[in-house]
């Protein structure tokens, strides 16, 4: 009965493409990131993002001589009615408990009229060129259930083996619900099975005044990093210490153009309790939120990390006209540890000045000047700068 | 004396207090201010005879904005000489109108008909003094159901390119708070509605494990983006991994930190920046040994420079008769295979 349906209208698709010119000076690096992408409505979307690179090795870029990658090279077939779709190709895996994974492979997903939803998946996890990490794959699937018009109710589960071995095996379940305008609540659990245990709870409450004015939110997360490491790792073994942080937030809107939010977290790490916590200010200087002014305070005290920090950054409009824009960021960090030596410095200031310029045709240009100073690097002084372009056909005109 | 200085404070507050209340957007700049549709309507003016021929029009062509020469047509005698919408009517909803037209497949004419030519059933707003006259999903909803489309996340019939077209969804809580925290949770249920508007590549650019940089990095003239690894994140990376390494091991593997390490010649397995341990670190049984306590409340730490290696380089002392005895702790229990998979078989030879 779902196949003799009405088809969607037949009309013009939308196409983009993008290039990129990215450089960075001491450490010297260099990047042409191209990007492009098709969508034949409702049936095929298909998006690619390749780069190349050159310069300072880092993860990545493996020095000077050019390293090809691509990031994204994914298409995705829809059933006209949207009962199955299909994703094929190298892309970013993230459903239900299944925590986001960069895979070369596939998704399937069916949507039966009752709202319950199958998924299946499968490929071979991007490695990145990490040595010693080869011949991995990963397959699982998701059942989940639509719950009205209030929410979607999952369980999941998947498999990694890595050189033949089996390295992870995952169960879940998710949720997201919304019983009423004002209020929001979403959870996710996975449990590990080969080193049974949680591997990861997540869950948000948020509730919301009907101005949207003011925000407030509670959460819980606890994560175990031994059995979220592939099971093929000693460290896995050392036992677990967990990582519980659980605290609230709340976001005020005090006028139209000045929102502060405040947020803070009891956090146990190593075996001990501390709490982490910032307050925020964003100033629009205009309407549409173009130039703004950032505040934030920043305090971290948990187990060996304790440090608090200043940020302040801003978007300054210098000149607006139909076609261009030109604009100035600065921005500005400090970070001053408890822990203050002169081996490492008393405080870790970090500084940046971008200047930008848009044309409405789809030209950017842009160029930054850098300089830190860390626990590590007494001055590190870098100029950047980036050139792209993007054409978008929107099928209309 | 003290009369002047009152009278100059008062001024000074008061003029600072109109600052701020234009700053902080509390009072309006008057030639900014939305257009006065209430006021036509309430004086019975039918909305085509400034909007002409807004009756005809179909997915594509121009505007329907009315003209100076429109607005004087009633308003004989105009206080100013400029352009009428300069002053009245904001520019950025005219955009927004401008937008709506490029990104949605809809008709004026069509609608007109169906709705026999009562413009306010739709754009409910107007007889407000709203600024914002567009119309949103629920008043398109209470006549199309487009139940179907919304179960199989099927927007195309009305929205030419979601992703491209940048709009945010108005009712959209996910968005308003702490985003990058929340934005997980709330995406694992219902993931396939994040991706009706959002690409591949935005999720890529930081969850993609061969981006070529942090997104802080390639978009650096974008300061008010909230990212998980700001640009200054360098400064306190080893910090922030101490107080919650599972955070890291959400992205990346045991071996991403010494694949870095290794690469900038800060791993152990660069012989010429000497032992990083203090005195004590390791040694037989009933010494200080605190290299165990150690590596089990931050075994990311260890890893971050030996990694893989790691696996080798505990169980050449952690197996049972070496002097490390038997690494595993009380209770501990696991379904790998002893004979087969790693790190087992490194001591568990033939499955012992």
């Amino acid at each position: 009965m779902l196949l003799l349906g009405p088809l969607p209208p037949a009309a013009a698709q939308p196409y983009s493409v993008g290039v990129e010119a990215w450089g960075q000076l001491e450490p010297n690096m260099g990047l042409i990131i191209v990007e492009g992408s098709a969508r034949k409505n409702p049936y095929v979307d298909a998006e690619a993002l390749i780069w190349a690179g050159a310069g300072t090795p880092q993860f990545g870029l493996r020095g000077n001589e050019m390293t090809f990658e691509a990031l994204v090279v994914a298409v995705k077939v829809r059933d006209p009615r949207g009962i199955t779709d299909t994703r094929l190709g190298r892309f970013i895996l993230a459903t239900g408990a299944v925590r986001a994974m960069h895979v070369d492979g596939g998704h399937f997903t069916l949507r039966a009229p009752s709202k319950t939803h199958f998924e299946a998946f499968g490929g071979v996890p991007v490695d990145g060129n990490i040595d010693g990490r080869r011949y991995d794959w990963v397959a699982g699937g998701r059942v989940s259930q639509g719950l009205g018009k209030i929410g979607m109710l999952g369980g999941s589960y998947y498999n990694r083996y890595n050189t033949g071995q089996r390295s992870d095996e995952e169960v879940g379940a998710d949720f997201s619900l919304r019983p009423a305008h004002w209020l929001d609540m979403a959870a996710k659990f996975s449990w590990e099975i080969i080193n049974p245990g949680i591997a990861e709870v997540l869950a948000t409450i948020s509730s919301q005044t009907e101005s949207r004015n003011f925000r407030g939110e509670v959460f819980v997360t606890k994560r175990s990093s031994t059995r979220m490491l592939q099971q093929t790792s000693l460290f896995t073994v050392l036992g677990d210490p967990g990582a519980l942080k659980t605290g609230a937030n709340l976001f005020w809107r005090a006028a139209p153009r000045l929102d502060l939010s405040v947020e803070g977290a009891a956090q146990q790490a190593a075996n001990d309790w501390g709490w982490t916590g910032h307050l925020r200010g964003v100033l629009r200087t205009d309407d549409e939120g173009d130039g703004s002014v950032l505040g934030e305070l920043r305090r971290q005290d948990v187990a060996s990390s304790k440090w608090t920090g200043i940020r302040l950054a801003s978007v300054i409009k210098l000149f607006e006209s139909i076609d261009e824009t030109v604009g100035l960021m600065p921005e500005f960090e400090l970070i001053i540890p408890d822990d203050r030596k002169p081996e490492t410095g008393k405080v870790w200031p970090w500084g940046r000045l971008a200047l930008q310029w848009k044309h409405q045709k789809g030209w950017a240009l842009a160029a930054a000047a850098e300089a830190s100073s860390n626990a590590t690097t007494r001055i590190d002084v870098r100029a950047l700068a980036r050139v792209s372009y993007q054409q978008t056909w929107h099928g209309k005109e | 004396m003290r009369k002047f200085v009152a009278i100059a404070a008062l001024i000074t507050l008061a003029g600072t207090a109109g600052a701020c209340a234009k700053m902080l957007g509390l009072e309006r700049d008057e030639q900014d201010g939305p257009f006065e549709h209430r006021a036509h309507v309430l004086e019975g003016i039918n909305c085509n005879e400034c909007h002409v021929g807004i009756q005809q029009a179909g997915e594509t062509g121009p505007m329907h904005f009315p003209s100076t020469a429109d607005c004087v047509a009633c308003h004989e005698d105009p206080h100013d000489p400029d352009t009428c919408s300069n002053c009245h009517g904001r520019a950025r909803n005219r955009h927004s109108a401008e937008m709506a037209r490029k990104h949605l497949r809809f008709s004026h004419a069509t609608h007109f008909e169906e709705g026999a030519g009562d413009c306010v059933r739709c754009h409910v707003n107007v007889t407000t003094d709203s600024d914002y006259v567009r119309v949103k999903h629920p008043t398109c909803f209470s006549c199309h159901t487009h139940k179907g489309q919304w179960d199989t996340r099927d927007c195309g019939g009305c929205h030419v390119d979601l992703p491209g077209e940048m709009t945010r969804p108005d009712s959209h809580v996910v968005h308003d708070g702490n985003f990058l925290r929340e934005h997980g949770v709330q995406a694992s249920a219902q993931g396939d509605l994040c991706t009706s508007c959002h690409t591949q590549r935005q999720c890529a650019e930081c969850h993609g494990i061969t981006v070529p940089t942090i997104p802080s990095r390639l978009d650096f003239d974008a300061p008010m983006r909230n990212t998980m690894h700001r640009a200054n994140f360098m400064s306190v990376h080893d910090q922030q991994a101490a107080a919650d390494p599972a955070a890291c091991v959400v992205c990346h593997s045991a071996l991403f930190c010494v694949d870095c390490h290794t690469r900038l010649g800060i791993s152990g397995q660069n012989p010429s920046r000497g032992n990083p341990h203090p005195p004590g670190w390791s040694g037989p049984p009933g010494s200080g040994n605190a290299h165990g306590e150690a590596a089990r409340l931050d075994p990311l730490s260890c890893a971050s420079c030996h990694g893989g290696a790691g696996e080798v380089l505990c169980v050449s002392c952690h197996q049972v008769g070496g002097p490390g005895g038997n690494p595993h702790p009380q209770g501990f229990s696991s379904r790998l295979s002893k004979a087969n998979d790693l790190p087992c078989r490194l001591c568990h030879v033939g499955g012992q």
